[in-house]
């Protein structure tokens, strides 16, 4: 039987690429719309976001979650939803609904934290670097 | 063939309708496609309300999103940094 591992987890919060999931679209009220569909962004697409600019104020995008090869890899967690959740404890035990999401079977945040991930998410925007 | 649409969800029932796979690859290939187009036409107002609250209030740290992690460096990027950025870590290689 094959079983779910750590090993193909999914980041929620990947950079813009070709392959990658098109997971989220940002809202003008700063929070991300989940698409439940899964969109893979191709190589047009990927060419003109990044036309415009930084794709990642815009969309959020999911994709493998390469562990040691991202400088958010705490070694044995995701750095990110973890500051976040340790930000958030006001959340813990919280019986909130969670948004549909296409990748949370695989999601390496909600296999760290659980539902409290899923009522984060969506205030995350992956590039919030203000603009140069 | 009938269509049905419920705010943002479009349907067509193609149940009845003898197609190939090649065909059905290309509608949803084309699907994929007009979707991915509008997305990216999509620019939000920031004057837009808020919808209402989507969730719980989440605190984000007041702090820039480390999130750009192994993004490639496109040209322009490269014209930014100059001719002189090298890789900090080949530098020092043997």
């Amino acid at each position: 039987m094959k079983t779910e591992t750590s090993e193909n987890k999914l980041c929620p919060s990947s950079t813009a690429h070709e392959g990658a999931v098109l997971l989220g679209v940002v809202q003008g009220d700063q929070t991300v719309a989940l698409l439940n569909a899964g969109l893979l962004a191709d190589a047009s697409f990927i060419a003109k976001v990044e036309e415009e600019g930084h794709p990642e104020k815009r969309f959020r995008f999911a994709d493998k979650c390469v562990k040691s090869g991202c400088k958010q890899w705490t070694g044995t967690k995701c750095g990110v939803i973890k500051e976040l959740a340790e930000y958030n404890p006001h959340l813990d035990g919280m019986d909130h609904s969670i948004p549909e999401c296409i990748i949370r079977h695989r999601c390496r945040w909600f296999s760290q934290e659980g539902n409290k991930a899923c009522m984060i998410c969506p205030y995350v925007i992956t590039d919030n670097l203000a603009d140069i | 063939m009938s269509k049905l649409r419920k705010n943002t969800e479009f349907y067509v029932n193609l149940n009845d309708v003898q197609l190939s796979k090649e065909s059905i690859s290309r509608i949803e290939s084309k699907i994929q496609s007009a979707v991915m187009d509008e997305l990216l036409a999509y620019k939000p107002n920031p004057e837009d309300p808020p919808k209402g609250p989507i969730g719980p209030i989440v605190f984000i740290p007041p702090r820039p999103w480390p999130g750009l992690i192994l993004k490639k460096l496109l040209d322009r990027d490269l014209d930014k940094l100059g001719s002189e950025f090298k890789v900090p870590e080949l530098i020092n290689r043997p």
